[in-house]
């Protein structure tokens, strides 16, 4: 069975005028299985933030204690209240849960939208049965996941949008579906393309002023992507080769930081880097083009830049600056990375010891230091290699 | 014949911080009659700043011809001395 990566992207917006978001999304990992938690609070602000938080909390907890999840849903269904003139309980709630062994899923909805599921890009329509507990209605579907399958849970402020603004009865689940099967068409690298594709829709539907807290969590199913950054030229000149080499054949995309790197890469390649001169601002440095390489920037300026960015943007790609240039598509590279690998070369260019020069620019080990410790703490795998 | 004169200026780190991001505006710069007769191209790093006696960065090629501590200034002139000569017939593709 191939390996296979559970790319989890979760967004949501709030309704116009609150300062709380009254839908709440909960992942967790466990060595055993993937937990998804989406709970839309009944209402909207602070009332409709606190429920949807318990919700999300409670469940997340048992299911991570293995709690079987008829029990877990049973506890929260009786924990919730219920609005004593609606019927209805003050917060609804979707479960996924992934079973890392064979990547057997399982989905449960109370009161919420269905989850959407697509295999192949097409939208499939799994058998739903319904289970009744403490006379509530929960519909539960199984499956296995494969590569590419992509899941989505989402609450109703997605499928109201427009309603009253742009259409007569909301953008519905129907649209919804079909507006995720076009994005998935695209043969997204991530998750998150897709998740941020459907709440800007969301956003545009309501014209910027949510009528409803909506909140979207998608799965992609998919291989690691991987990325190997080479970086500075190696100590050892009688290295060069065997790094190169080494570096081109590494899995996933491959990215080189530095001007005198790039052309020792070129040199391997018997080719020369070409400039896009038109890239160049005056805080960074221009994109080269090089056969076999996804990207080729400047080291030490824009790798400090895409730092500057990556912290600016807090890891969410739609917030990087529309420009393109060399520190924008370095931070896109990474941010679509789930593992890192730095190959750095640790030769020092002798003029960069200039005083005149050196209150530029750091020192790449502080830079490569610094990068590693802040992707670390958002999640990804990073490993270093010094040569 | 070569109708072009040809620019190349270092993308370096230490040339981009030496002012080479400036001298990009110089295809803008150059006098009306002239500005079809100019090609600003980039070029990977030429490790120049390595050695002391090639002079300090930002590092420009003129049709062949290394000019250290490049400003907008002294490109200009380079590219207009390059073109009287390129008007005289005095430089042809051979070699370059």
């Amino acid at each position: 069975m191939t390996e296979l990566f559970i790319d989890i992207s979760e967004l949501a917006i709030k309704k116009y005028g609150e300062s709380l978001c009254g839908d709440q999304i909960k992942t967790a990992r466990t060595e055993d299985k993937t937990i998804i938690v989406l709970s839309d609070g009944l209402g909207s602000g602070v009332k409709a933030s606190i429920l949807a938080t318990l919700t999300t909390e409670i469940i997340i907890r048992m299911l991570k204690a293995d709690v079987g999840l008829a029990d877990v849903v049973e506890t929260v269904i009786g924990t919730l209240p219920v609005c004593k003139s609606r019927k209805i309980a003050y917060s609804t709630f979707a479960v996924m849960e992934i079973q890392h062994a064979d990547y057997s899923y399982k989905i449960v909805n109370f009161d919420s939208p269905p989850a959407m599921l697509f295999h192949q890009g097409r939208l499939m329509h799994p058998e739903r049965r319904t289970t009744r507990i403490r006379e509530r209605d929960i519909f539960v579907s199984e499956g296995r996941l494969e590569e590419g399958d992509f899941a989505c849970l989402l609450s109703d402020g997605i499928l109201h949008a427009g309603l009253g603004v742009k259409m007569n009865f909301g953008w519905g689940w129907d649209n919804v579906a079909k507006h995720v099967e076009q994005r998935l068409a695209k043969q997204p690298r991530c998750a998150w393309e897709v998740t941020h594709n459907v709440l800007a829709e969301t956003f545009s539907l309501y014209a910027g002023q949510p009528g409803d807290d909506a909140s979207i969590v998608g799965l992609l199913a998919r291989q690691q992507n991987r990325l190997t950054i080479l970086t500075g030229p190696p100590l050892e000149r009688a290295s060069e080769s065997a790094i190169v080499d080494r570096f081109l054949r590494s899995a996933g995309r491959r990215v080189v930081c530095g001007g005198t790197t790039g052309n020792i890469v070129a040199s391997h390649l018997g080719t020369e880097v070409e400039v896009e001169i038109r890239t160049m601002t005056s805080d960074v440095p221009p994109v080269g083009q090089l056969a076999g390489i996804d990207l080729l920037t400047e080291g030490i300026i824009t790798m400090s830049k895409t730092l500057e960015l990556l912290q600016e943007c807090d890891f969410d790609p739609g917030e990087l600056p529309s420009e393109r240039n060399a520190a924008v598509l370095l931070a896109q590279e990474i941010l679509m990375a789930d593992s890192i690998h730095f190959i750095v070369g640790q030769s020092i260019n002798e003029f960069y010891q200039n005083p005149e020069f050196s209150k530029h620019i750091s020192i790449r080990k502080n830079l490569i230091r610094e990068l590693v410790f802040l992707l670390n703490q958002r999640g990804r795998e990073v490993t270093v290699e010094y040569c | 014949m070569k109708t072009k004169v040809q620019v190349q200026i270092c993308v370096g780190t230490a040339c981009h911080i030496m002012g080479a991001a400036d001298l990009i505006t110089i295809e803008d710069l150059v006098a009306e009659p002239l500005r079809d007769r100019v090609e600003v191209k980039g070029i990977s790093c030429l490790g120049l700043c390595r050695d002391e006696t090639h002079g300090k960065p930002p590092f420009v090629i003129i049709d062949g011809e290394t000019l250290s501590g490049a400003t907008l200034d002294r490109v200009l002139h380079r590219i207009e001395r390059q073109a009287e000569k390129l008007s005289d017939g005095g430089v042809s593709d051979a070699g370059s």
